[in-house]
């Protein structure tokens, strides 16, 4: 199993790579952390390479570097990977088909890698995804409406957004349940989450009329037996009303929100977005997406 | 399927609409006073300018389609356009790419670097002089590539030396990174190797029978406009980046320290520099007669010949897909002026212009200066001379005045990343931001404005003689 957690800043990626590595323990999966950069545009693109082979002599690296630096050793910190292994040397890059990987050597096997891309976002941690295989994709914000909307439809992976995330706050999670395909693994995946930390679980079915369909009502009560199954403690609602709306009242800021990924249309999606994506952009904590 | 289908869809918006807006006009009844291929030629120089400045697709794909469609569009068959894509100008881009390369392989940071400190001391001031002047007297000779891949280098190394925290040193590092791009870019200007746009400029005029302009003739046009620049804009630097700290003695002395390891000048650097000099004279004696092109991959030529660069290392460091690039819109250039499209469309700029222009007869210099800066902005400055160059230089003006207003105006790439090599070579450390070049740019832009108005006004008219 492994995760991939995209950082962009020293400054602004603290908190994604905090949960990145916290729910990469909690499943027991390799963490690769990737850090996508600005392109330089092609047609000025000579000069940029020839400048960057003189910083490589002056033992001055790309600004990518830095960060994925900063990253492994947060991760030492975090004691994701052992405080004792080798220190990072950003000489030690391999170029790996369209992107660069700093090794560290020293620490074993797939635990940890450490990727540098250039280019649009959505298109390199596609890129990323399909050049690997991922379970989940860890990334910030959650606010830019075009970024999150392509994102949620574009990676194919399942998708945790690490907004205002407060570590000091013992987060519950709220497991939003319909009639879409990935309702069972989002509960699956959720009460693995709330296992390992100890979170209280609100089961959320929300309907748009008074009369809840015979799909959501089986949703609900599937996953109300595999919590059950798994000795997961739960409260379980039923709602009515808009679902985005209730999704993100109930959530507060001091819920995870789990649910599946859309089950519409892929045009329908593209053109006025989804009900996941659109919980996104509105929820005041974190959102957690399952494919 | 559909969804990768869609994906494809929301990376190639500005492909799909540059597609339909060519179908579009395509279809559309001519204006009249146009000939049907200027107006294809007006259509592919749309979707041309949509596609790179959006870089919906990779820019060889872009060059490969300016050939495609100017023969399925029927501008010309396909040997006369194969004809119009190489030049003396596309020789003088290659050559000066390749020659970049050459140039930063020797090594010659470490020995500048002591020139530098050796001149400067300590001074913070000083050293954003020296940094500044350095970096524009190089640059009107070699070209931005290889000035800023040299001196940049040694600017982070003493930024990084005075302190580990970027925050501390935001206005040092601001101060010394645009003394050296500002420098570049107004440096770009004084000679025709300064910048290929000088190069395409003077392609323009010689293969459009309008003007011959050689090396030493371009340098008193632009030389003294580029040297009376140089204290006003290392006032304005200070204006602008307020340095965190008045003398840097422990960060030079630590630079020293560092490239004084490097040792004398080997016989390599020794040759480099004698081989440098040797393709310069050739720029001021034989361009006229053999083309700056040939001289520039001769002067490659002889690089390799003595070994001291290898084969693989140009190959691999030059990106051939922008020569490619150039090679196609220098043709499509071309293709403006001799379709008639470049002077239908600059008689319909001035008549819309009349009014202004009756009073006001610098107006359509003013409007040459104005476009030429936006559209370098967004595009890069060697693209906008290619394209713009022709349809300016049929404005009804001076066509030597209007060729270098657009040659000059081209390196006011203040603004943006986009605007100049030296720009996007800084800006790809991550150390620079969008708005660090909104904050000194429009300064700049005004007083290179002020200056080439001057020059317009009062210099040029002086020394100008029919060529």
């Amino acid at each position: 199993m492994r995760f991939l957690v995209a950082v962009s800043s020293t400054i602004y990626s603290e908190r994604t790579l905090q949960i990145g590595s916290a729910v990469a323990n909690a499943f027991a999966a390799d963490l690769s952390v990737v850090y996508v950069g600005d392109r330089p545009k092609e047609i000025l693109s000579t000069g940029v390479g020839l400048s960057r082979d003189a910083l490589v002599n002056w033992n001055i690296h790309q600004p990518g570097v830095d960060v994925l630096r900063w990253a492994y050793r947060r991760l030492q910190e975090y004691e994701f990977i052992d405080p004792s292994a080798e220190q990072f040397d950003p000489a030690n890059q391999v170029g790996d088909a369209d992107h660069i990987r700093v090794v560290v050597p020293h620490v074993h096997g797939e635990k940890i890698r450490l990727i540098l891309r250039e280019g649009e976002p959505v298109d390199e941690l596609k890129k990323e995804t399909e050049y690997r295989d991922y379970l989940l994709t860890i990334v910030g914000g959650g606010s830019r409406k075009r970024l999150t909307r392509q994102l949620v439809q574009f990676v194919d992976t399942s998708l945790l957004f690490v907004k205002n995330f407060d570590p000091n706050r013992n987060y519950k999670v709220l497991l939003c349940v319909d009639d879409s395909r990935a309702t069972k693994r989002a509960v699956i995946f959720g009460a693995q989450v709330a296992t390992h930390f100890k979170s209280q679980v609100e089961l959320l079915t929300v309907s748009k009329t008074k009369r809840f369909g015979p799909g959501y009502r089986g949703a609900a009560q599937w996953a109300e037996h595999y919590l059950k199954r798994q000795k997961v403690p739960f409260t379980q609602y039923f709602e009515t009303g808009d679902p985005i709306t209730v999704f993100t009242r109930m959530a507060g800021s001091d819920h995870i929100i789990i649910m599946g990924k859309s089950k519409q249309s892929p045009l329908k999606t593209f053109l006025i977005g989804s009900k996941p994506g659109e919980t996104v952009l509105r929820a005041q904590g974190p959102v957690i997406l399952v494919k | 399927m559909l969804r990768a289908v869609l994906y494809w869809v929301s990376q190639k918006r500005w492909l799909l609409f540059a597609a339909v807006l060519s179908f579009v006009l395509y279809n559309l009844p001519y204006p009249d006073g146009i000939s049907a291929n200027g107006y294809r030629t007006i259509n592919i120089v749309i979707i041309v300018l949509i596609l790179i400045v959006s870089e919906a697709v990779p820019l060889p794909a872009i060059a490969l389609l300016i050939a495609v469609l100017q023969v399925t569009f029927g501008i010309g068959d396909s040997s006369e356009v194969a004809r119009s894509f190489m030049s003396d100008a596309v020789f003088f881009i290659m050559g000066s790419l390749m020659l970049a390369v050459a140039i930063v392989k020797q090594g010659l940071d470490a020995r500048l670097t002591l020139g530098i400190l050796a001149l400067t001391g300590t001074k913070v001031t000083s050293i954003m002089w020296g940094f500044f002047i350095i970096s524009l007297l190089l640059t009107s000779f070699i070209g931005e590539h290889a000035v800023v891949a040299m001196l940049l280098p040694v600017v982070l190394t003493l930024v990084r030396n005075t302190s580990e925290d970027k925050g501390e040193v935001k206005n040092l590092t601001n101060l010394l990174l645009f003394a050296l791009i500002y420098g570049s870019i107004i440096g770009s200007i004084g000679t025709p190797s300064g910048g290929a746009r000088n190069a395409i400029m003077i392609g323009y005029w010689r293969d459009f029978g309008l003007a011959q302009i050689g090396y030493l003739k371009w340098m008193t046009y632009t030389y003294p406009l580029m040297l009376i620049q140089i204290p006003f804009a290392g006032w304005i630097l200070l204006r602008a980046f307020k340095p965190e700290h008045q003398r840097l003695d422990r960060a030079v002395r630590k630079l020293r320290a560092q490239v004084g390891r490097s040792g004398e000048l080997t016989r390599q650097q020794i040759l480099a520099i004698i081989l440098f000099v040797l393709i310069f004279l050739g720029w001021i004696f034989l361009s006229d007669h053999i083309g700056m092109g040939i001289v520039a991959l001769g002067g490659v030529f002889l690089y390799l010949a003595t070994g001291l660069v290898e084969w693989q290392e140009i190959n691999q460091r030059t990106n051939w897909g922008v020569v490619l690039l150039f090679a196609a819109v220098i043709s499509l250039g071309t293709q403006l002026s001799n379709t008639g499209a470049a002077l239908w469309l600059a008689q319909h700029l001035l008549s819309l212009m009349d009014p202004v222009l009756q009073q006001f007869a610098l107006a359509q210099y003013l409007l040459v200066m104005v476009v030429t800066t936006v559209v370098a902005n967004v595009m890069s400055p060697s693209a906008t001379v290619a394209m713009l160059g022709p349809l300016f230089i049929n404005f009804e003006g001076n066509t030597i005045f209007l060729g270098f207003t657009t040659a000059v105006a081209s390196a006011f790439g203040y603004f943006t990343t986009v605007g100049s090599p030296a720009g996007m070579i800084v800006a790809a450390t991550g150390l620079v931001k969008a708005k660090d070049f909104l904050r000194a740019g429009w300064r700049f832009a005004l007083m290179s404005a002020f200056f080439l108005i001057l020059a317009l006004l009062f210099y040029w008219p002086r020394i100008y003689t029919d060529v």
